[in-house]
């Protein structure tokens, strides 16, 4: 059983005002931590699917690997199973939750060397994919710097549609560099929005907004070849 | 009876004009405008971001394949180059507004376009080339020529062909935004002159407001 | 300098943009330009499109089932918790 962090007090919860703290919840966190704390199996186990890959990938922006990952993101939930009982309500429960994880990883990534960087698994040219050539002006042009000189092919519909669009973009998330990668995941795939993610990552909303920038110009980028193609 | 104040001065809804894409969609806000019908204009709308409309001279900047007539209601801004309000509502689509007026719109401000160039061309003393842009038959020819001529931006008529160029290209692809804009560009760097783009903006949105039957001035609703 | 209007957005810069854009992060003057440019350039056009369509694909990626073994260490240690010390 892996050792479980310390979440005494308000861990990970922000500062209270002096003489005692309101609980802000929203109605559907007490309910729920309201069930969890009476034992509620059912919504445990809902609350553990719900957010199970987005606190596996922002574990994996701290630490070596995927399984290590997912050993953190189990030592989470204990910590954050103890510090139910105290948890006051001042921030949502969510964010509470991703601190606690964000700590354990860290903690469990400090310790640990990365040994394989991610950059490590990439970059093997898929045999024969077309990239498509998009340039711009340079800037001596005279009349129009920095605009297409050529410009993005148009993507055709009926690809996007296709199961092989989210296979390209899973890849392609796989390789992005760990803080991209944590980003995009929870701001695309998992819908947050940009004041939860910074909260949770303990980033700025300018940071943030970089990260996922560059996280999705890159996955664009990717499917511009293939995506292009008419199909047959 | 909500009320228009702020820079119009009036204590009523402003009439403005907005373009939206197929189906009454906000280009870039993306909600949907309530349709009007014959029982009077469509619902008011009042999105998030606010809603954005065009006094006359703002139409050129604006372009999309619907023109409709709107209404504002509550403050209204003054902005450089459109107004913004709370709310607004659609009162009528202006049918005239298609894809025919579109490609005309930009074919005439290419002609325009094209007079200034041969001009600076005659005032370099550079007939040829000049007579070579009148002489051309299409639109495409148009622009084969005048990019043929747009090597270097080094005199006001080199460098207003290449802009020119662009110009009865998007002409001759019907895409009369971006044929406007090239020409008011061209025109602008023809003449050297710094209020030239302004003016020949203001002459594009005279053509769609002429060619629309738009009343010159909003009107305020009794 | 022979460019004609040299205030006008660059396609390169209004790229950058895209995201802050989409997020409505953008001050009024800035997303003004952006729409203008919009509104007449084919490439960037056709770029938004595609910055879009990759994020509402992206989302689709959100459905994977939790594996068995962890669903059931997890019950474990929340059953542990609820009835243990």
């Amino acid at each position: 059983m892996p050792a479980a962090v310390s979440s005494g007090g308000s861990f990970g919860e922000p500062e209270g005002p002096p003489g005692g703290s309101i609980s802000t919840l929203s109605p559907e966190d007490r309910d729920l931590v309201d069930r969890l704390r009476s034992g509620d199996e059912p919504t445990f186990l809902a609350l553990v699917e719900k957010n199970h890959r987005a606190m596996v990938r922002v574990a994996m922006g701290y630490v070596a690997s995927e399984a290590v990952a997912e050993e953190v993101v189990q030592e989470a939930w204990i910590g954050i199973l103890q510090g139910l009982d105290r948890f006051e309500g001042r921030c949502p429960l969510r964010a509470w939750m991703f601190r606690i994880l964000v700590n354990c990883a860290k903690l469990r990534g400090g310790r640990e060397a990365r040994s394989v960087p991610f950059s490590a698994l990439e970059s093997e040219d898929e045999g024969g994919e077309r990239r498509p050539i998009e340039t711009f002006r340079p800037p001596d042009d005279p009349r129009w710097p920095g605009h297409w000189a050529q410009g993005p092919e148009r993507w055709a519909d009926e690809r996007l549609a296709d199961a092989e669009a989210l296979v390209r973009i899973r890849a392609e998330i796989e390789k992005l560099p760990p803080n991209q990668r944590q980003v995009i995941t929870l701001r695309d795939i998992e819908d947050w929005d940009s004041v939860e993610v910074c909260e949770a990552l303990g980033i700025s909303e300018a940071n943030q907004r970089v990260l996922l920038h560059r996280a999705r110009t890159k996955v664009r980028q990717s499917l511009a070849g293939w995506a292009a193609e008419v199909a047959p | 009876m909500p009320s228009a104040t702020g820079d119009t001065g009036a204590e009523q809804p402003m009439r403005a004009w907005k373009f939206l894409d197929p189906g009454r969609i906000a280009p870039f806000g993306g909600h949907v405008w309530s349709a009007p019908s014959t029982s009077g204009p469509g619902a008011w709308v009042e999105p998030a971001g606010g809603v954005f409309a065009c006094r006359l001279e703002d139409l050129p900047w604006w372009i999309r394949p619907e023109l409709w007539e709107v209404e504002l209601a509550g403050p209204v801004r003054m902005l450089p180059t459109q107004v913004a309000a709370a709310r607004g509502r659609l009162l009528r689509r202006v049918l005239a507004w298609d894809e025919a007026v579109l490609r005309a719109y930009g074919m005439a401000c290419a002609e325009r376009a094209r007079d200034r160039a041969v001009h600076a061309f005659l005032r370099e003393d550079r007939q040829g080339e000049g007579d070579a842009l009148r002489r051309t038959r299409s639109m495409l020819e148009l622009y084969r020529t005048a990019q043929g001529m747009a090597t270097d931006a080094r005199t006001p008529s080199s460098n207003a062909v290449g802009y020119f160029a662009a110009c009865a290209l998007r002409a001759a692809q019907g895409e009369g935004a971006a044929a406007a804009l090239h020409a008011a560009d061209a025109v602008s760097v023809a003449t050297g002159d710094p209020d030239a783009f302004a003016r020949e903006r203001q002459w594009q949105a005279a053509w769609i407001a002429g060619r629309c039957a738009l009343s010159a001035e909003p009107v305020a609703v009794v | 300098m022979s460019v004609a209007r040299p205030q006008e957005l660059a396609c390169k810069q209004l790229v950058e943009l895209l995201t802050d854009f989409l997020d409505g992060a953008l001050d009024e003057s800035t997303r003004t330009r952006v729409e203008q440019h919009l509104v007449w350039c084919p490439g960037c056009t056709e770029y938004l499109r595609q910055f879009r369509a990759t994020i509402g694909v992206t989302r689709k990626l959100a459905e994977e089932d939790l594996p068995e073994r962890v669903k059931e260490n997890l019950l474990d240690a929340f059953r542990h918790w609820r009835h243990g010390s």
